[in-house]
């Protein structure tokens, strides 16, 4: 027998070397699809709430919030999420590209199949509602909110007749004490206002008003929305019924 | 008596797996081949090659069970190998000087030198030798690699591909490039030719 041949076999025997164990092998694998499939599920739930905010804005007053409508989509689209989507879109990518047998496939192809599942679940994820619940837990974590508040600032051009803020005291006839996002104090008028469904109008509460300004501090309401424009997904039993 | 030189690789790998003794198949079967690769890619002594082979023969040993058969055993033990080479002569941190190819393996590279290079002559095929492999030295590491694989090791782009782990279309353009670079370099070097 050759000497390295020989060599070997005794350092094998001598050292007790034995073949890693498939099960390790299979965990490994495991691991890595978990990864890969962690990756696109969080890049389709980034996309699920990108619709979730496009379809949240209030397009139907752009012109009061923004000069014009290039102007009001440059500003409110969701980036953040753009980002956070297209990172995990990349991090699954990245992770695939290092695979075993990765090198195989095509950069476009890999991408371009990552993007697709994102986007099919992701506006799954959107339809059921899911997106919604997701996004509500969100809002509970303050360097969140800010982030959506300052796409509420668009909100403060009380000249403009749109103003938003925090109910702080209710008066007994129609109308209430509101403190705007930069601090000041505003008397509304709500008497003759439509008040949107999902509306509560108590302490504590932040809505958003279209109207009138009267006065430095007084503000005519005629509209009054929720702070977060409710989810409104698509019928899907109608969808399917076509 | 089970007859092991008819055995496909898929099947001595089982058999190693049932017993250690098996793996001598395997070993004497890929022995020549890779220790000529080692030698071609990494220049580096007799002794210091089969140290890096027997260490290519373990690890290969402990992931017996990782290889399942995406593609060849071939590719996978060189790919083992590539990268066990690539590793230990960066530990090393030397550069070959002279690339380890026999004389009657120059054809393919002399082929790519401009004028008539006379390979009949046996002195001037020595010389041509002498100065391709110095060539080949001077090359980068990843075209050094690619051009070996492909003329001296004669695998197929599929198999370079699995054993470099890059797509096929990313081998043949590193072929090309490493082509250009080997030309450019032997008119640079047209005196000695």
């Amino acid at each position: 027998m050759n000497n390295l041949i020989e060599k070997t076999l005794n350092k094998i025997k001598k050292e007790h070397i034995m073949p890693i164990p498939k099960w390790q092998f299979m965990l490994k694998k495991s691991f890595f699809w978990f990864v890969f499939g962690l990756m696109i599920v969080l890049g389709s739930l980034a996309f699920g709430i990108i619709l979730l905010q496009i379809n949240g804005l209030e397009w139907d007053v752009y012109s009061l919030l923004s000069g014009s409508l290039l102007t009001f989509v440059m500003t409110v689209l969701p980036y953040f999420w753009f980002v956070l989507m297209c990172a995990f879109l990349a991090l699954a990518y990245v992770h695939f590209r290092g695979s075993k047998t990765g090198y195989k496939y095509r950069p476009f192809l890999i991408v371009g199949l990552s993007l697709l599942i994102s986007i099919v679940l992701g506006g799954l994820l959107y339809a059921t509602g899911l997106s919604n619940r997701v996004e509500n837990v969100l809002r509970m974590l303050p360097y969140y909110t800010e982030m959506q508040n300052m796409r509420s600032k668009m909100w403060m051009r009380p000249e403009r007749g749109i103003l938003a803020g925090e109910i702080l005291e209710m008066y007994e006839r129609d109308g209430f004490l509101l403190e705007d996002l930069e601090g000041s104090e505003w008397d509304i008028d709500a008497e003759r206002a439509f008040i949107r469904h999902m509306v509560q109008l108590r302490v504590g509460v932040k809505v958003k008003i279209i109207g009138e300004k009267l006065g430095d501090a007084n503000f005519r309401a005629v509209e009054i929305r929720p702070w977060f424009m409710p989810h409104r997904p698509p019928n899907l039993k109608l969808f399917l019924k076509r | 008596m089970i007859d092991f030189k008819g055995k496909s690789d898929k099947e001595l790998v089982k058999l190693s797996l049932l017993d250690s003794d098996n793996f001598l198949f395997l070993m004497e079967k890929y022995k020549e081949p890779l220790k000529r690769y080692i030698w071609r890619i990494s220049a580096v002594t007799k002794e210091e090659a089969e140290d890096i082979l027997q260490e290519v023969f373990i690890k290969v040993y402990r992931n017996l069970y990782d290889y399942d058969g995406e593609f060849s055993f071939s590719s996978w033990i060189y790919r083992i190998t590539h990268n066990e080479t690539i590793s230990c002569i960066r530990k090393m941190k030397v550069r070959p000087q002279l690339i380890s190819v026999e004389d009657d393996e120059v054809g393919a590279f002399v082929q790519m030198l401009p004028g008539d290079a006379d390979v009949e002559n046996e002195v001037k095929l020595k010389e041509l030798s002498k100065i391709v492999r110095r060539m080949l030295a001077n090359l980068s590491e990843k075209y050094r690699t690619v051009l070996i694989l492909r003329y001296l090791e004669d695998k197929s782009y599929e198999e370079i591909s699995d054993i470099l782990q890059k797509s096929i279309g990313t081998v043949s353009t590193l072929i090309n490039r490493a082509k250009k670079q080997f030309k450019d370099m032997a008119i640079v070097n047209k005196s000695l030719l």
